[in-house]
C-alpha cells in the first residue's frame, strides 16, 4: 500500500478530529454578528445544550421560560429550569407578571388565571369572551378578544387590574385587517410603550401604556403590506388559501431601539452572499422610527432544531432554538 | 498501451477538473472575502482566533495545490495534496450535517449554493476521481515517446 496514500488519508481525518476536540474542549462557541452596511462585531455566544424552553420572559432579573405547557423558573448560566406552574393539557396562549404573581391565559377559556405558591392555576378574572393573547403592563392587561366567528374582528381590550374595568381600546389597524392579519401579533414591553408587531405584515404598532391607546401604526423595511391572498367563506368566516411564513417573529427593545427579528430580507440590508443560514434581525429607532441596520443570526441547526424564538435580558440576546439556546452578548 | 494511454487522458481531466475547481472556489472566496470569514467564523470546528488565518491559509492552499497540479514534476504531490484537501472538506461537511448547532457554509461561487449533502456527494466524487492516480502512480505508466 501507498505510504504517501495512507498518510495523505489520515492526516486530514486526523485534523479534523483534532478541531473537534479542541472545540469540544473550550464550550465558548462565537459568532460574529454583522451589521448590514457597517460590519462589526457584535456579540460572543455561548452555546447551552438542551434547555427546553422557547419563550423567556424576565422579571426581577430572573429568568422564567415556557415550554406552553408549564412554566419554568430557569437557572443562569445552567439553564437548569425549575417548574413553577402545574403541568397543563391546553397551551399557555399568554403569560405575564403583576409583580410577584404570575397570570395566564389558556387556551379554549374564557379565564386569566394566577398561579398560587403550590403552582396551581387559580382563576383570576373571568370574561364573557374568549381571550386570545394577553400582555401586563402595569396595572392593566391588555386581551385581544377573540371573535366567535373568526378573527377578522378580534378586538383590543384594556382590563384594569385594580378597578377591574375594561375599555375596548380604539386601534388603527382596521384597514389592514382583511383576514385578522392586523390583530395577529405579538407584545414586546418598552418601558412607557408597547410595541405590538404583526406576524404576517412588515408593520408594527405603538401603544403608550399609560394611556393605553395606538399611537402609530408603521411600516417595516421588509415591505410586506399587503397580507397573503385568502379565501372567503361566508358561513365559515374565512380561511388562508396557502401556508405562508411569518414575517415578523418576535423582537425586543433595547436603548429606545426596537430589534425585530424578521423572517425576510429586504433589498434595503441585502448584501451579497447567501442569507440561507441566516435570520436578520432589523434594528429601528423608537424615538424617529426610522430603520437603523440589520445583523443575521444563525437560522437553521441541523442536529439541534429550529431557530424559534430571540429574547433579550440585559445584554445577553437568547437564540432559543426547539433543542438548544444559545446566548449572546449584543 | 492503450491503457496507459487511457490512463494517461483520464490524469490529465482529473488534473484539470482539479485545477479548475480550486481556481474556482479560492477566487470566489477571496471575491466575497468579508463573507467567507464571517461564514468561517460560525463553523463550530473553527475556533475564532484562528477564523482569519484559516480564511487566507485554505485560499493560498487551494492556489497553491493548482500550482503543483500545472507542473508534471509536482503533479502527483499535487495530486495528493487535493486527495487530503478534499477529504478534509469531505470529513468536515459530514460533521457538519451530523453534527453541527448551525450549518454554515463558507464555499464559495456556485458551490456555495449547493445543498449540503449534494455539496458532501460532490466532494466525495472528486475524492474518489482522485484515488486511482495515488494507487496508479502515472509517472510509472508514463508512455514512452519511442
Amino acid at each position: 500500500m501507498n505510504k504517501k496514500l495512507i498518510l495523505a488519508t489520515f492526516i486530514p481525518l486526523l485534523l479534523i478530529f483534532g478541531l473537534f476536540f479542541l472545540v469540544r474542549k473550550s464550550s465558548i462557541r462565537t459568532y460574529n454578528f454583522e451589521r448590514t452596511h457597517q460590519p462589526s462585531k457584535l456579540g460572543i455566544l455561548q452555546t447551552v445544550s438542551n434547555a427546553g424552553v422557547y419563550e423567556i420572559k424576565v422579571h426581577n432579573d430572573r429568568l422564567y421560560g415556557t415550554d406552553l405547557k408549564a412554566i419554568y423558573l430557569v437557572e443562569f448560566p445552567s439553564m437548569k429550569r425549575r417548574i413553577v406552574s402545574e403541568l397543563l393539557t391546553q397551551p399557555i396562549i399568554g403569560w405575564g407578571f403583576h409583580y410577584d404573581t404570575i397570570l395566564a391565559a389558556i387556551a379554549n377559556t374564557r379565564t386569566i388565571y394566577y398561579i398560587n405558591p403550590k403552582g396551581k392555576y387559580e382563576p383570576y378574572q373571568k370574561f364573557t369572551f374568549a381571550v386570545k393573547k394577553i400582555f401586563i403592563a402595569n396595572d392593566s392587561i391588555i386581551l385581544l378578544k377573540a371573535s366567535d366567528t373568526s378573527f377578522i374582528n378580534d378586538e383590543f381590550y384594556s382590563f384594569n387590574l385594580n378597578s377591574k374595568k375594561i375599555i375596548k381600546l380604539i386601534d388603527n389597524l382596521q384597514k389592514f385587517n382583511d383576514g385578522g392579519f392586523a390583530t395577529d401579533g405579538d407584545f414586546i414591553d418598552s418601558k412607557d410603550k408597547i410595541i405590538y408587531f404583526q406576524f404576517n405584515m412588515g408593520r408594527y404598532s405603538v401603544i403608550d401604556k399609560k394611556d393605553m391607546i395606538f399611537l402609530s401604526n408603521l411600516s417595516t423595511i421588509d415591505h410586506n403590506e399587503s397580507p397573503p391572498p385568502v379565501i372567503h367563506f361566508a358561513s365559515q368566516g374565512f380561511r388562508l388559501d396557502e401556508k405562508f411564513s411569518k414575517t415578523n417573529i418576535t423582537g425586543f427593545v433595547k436603548d429606545s431601539s426596537l430589534y425585530l427579528f424578521s423572517n425576510a430580507f429586504s433589498n434595503e440590508e441585502y448584501y451579497h452572499g447567501a442569507h440561507r443560514n441566516e435570520y436578520p434581525i432589523d434594528v429601528y429607532d423608537l424615538k424617529t422610527h426610522a430603520y437603523k441596520y440589520s445583523f443575521q443570526i444563525p437560522k437553521n441547526t441541523i442536529s439541534k432544531g429550529a431557530l424559534m424564538t430571540v429574547t433579550l435580558w440585559g445584554n445577553r440576546l437568547f437564540l432559543i432554538y426547539s433543542r438548544k439556546i444559545i446566548i449572546g452578548e449584543i | 498501451m492503450l491503457i496507459k494511454k487511457y490512463f494517461q487522458v483520464y490524469h490529465l481531466f482529473v488534473r484539470i477538473v482539479l485545477i479548475f475547481l480550486f481556481v474556482y472556489a479560492a477566487v470566489s472566496k477571496a471575491i466575497i472575502f468579508r463573507q467567507f470569514l464571517i461564514q468561517l467564523s460560525e463553523s463550530p470546528l473553527i475556533p475564532i482566533y484562528l477564523v482569519s488565518f484559516s480564511g487566507v491559509f485554505i485560499i493560498l492552499l487551494e492556489l497553491f495545490i493548482c500550482g503543483l497540479l500545472m507542473t508534471e514534476k509536482y503533479a502527483y504531490l499535487g495530486l495528493l495534496a487535493s486527495y487530503s484537501l478534499m477529504l478534509f472538506f469531505s470529513a468536515y461537511m459530514i460533521y457538519i450535517l451530523k453534527f453541527a448547532p448551525s450549518i454554515p457554509c463558507a464555499c464559495g461561487g456556485i458551490l456555495g449554493h449547493l445543498d449540503h449533502s449534494y455539496h458532501l456527494v460532490f466532494n466525495i466524487i472528486i475524492t474518489l476521481l482522485i484515488i486511482p492516480l495515488l494507487i496508479f502512480n502515472p509517472d510509472r505508466l508514463r508512455v514512452s515517446s519511442s
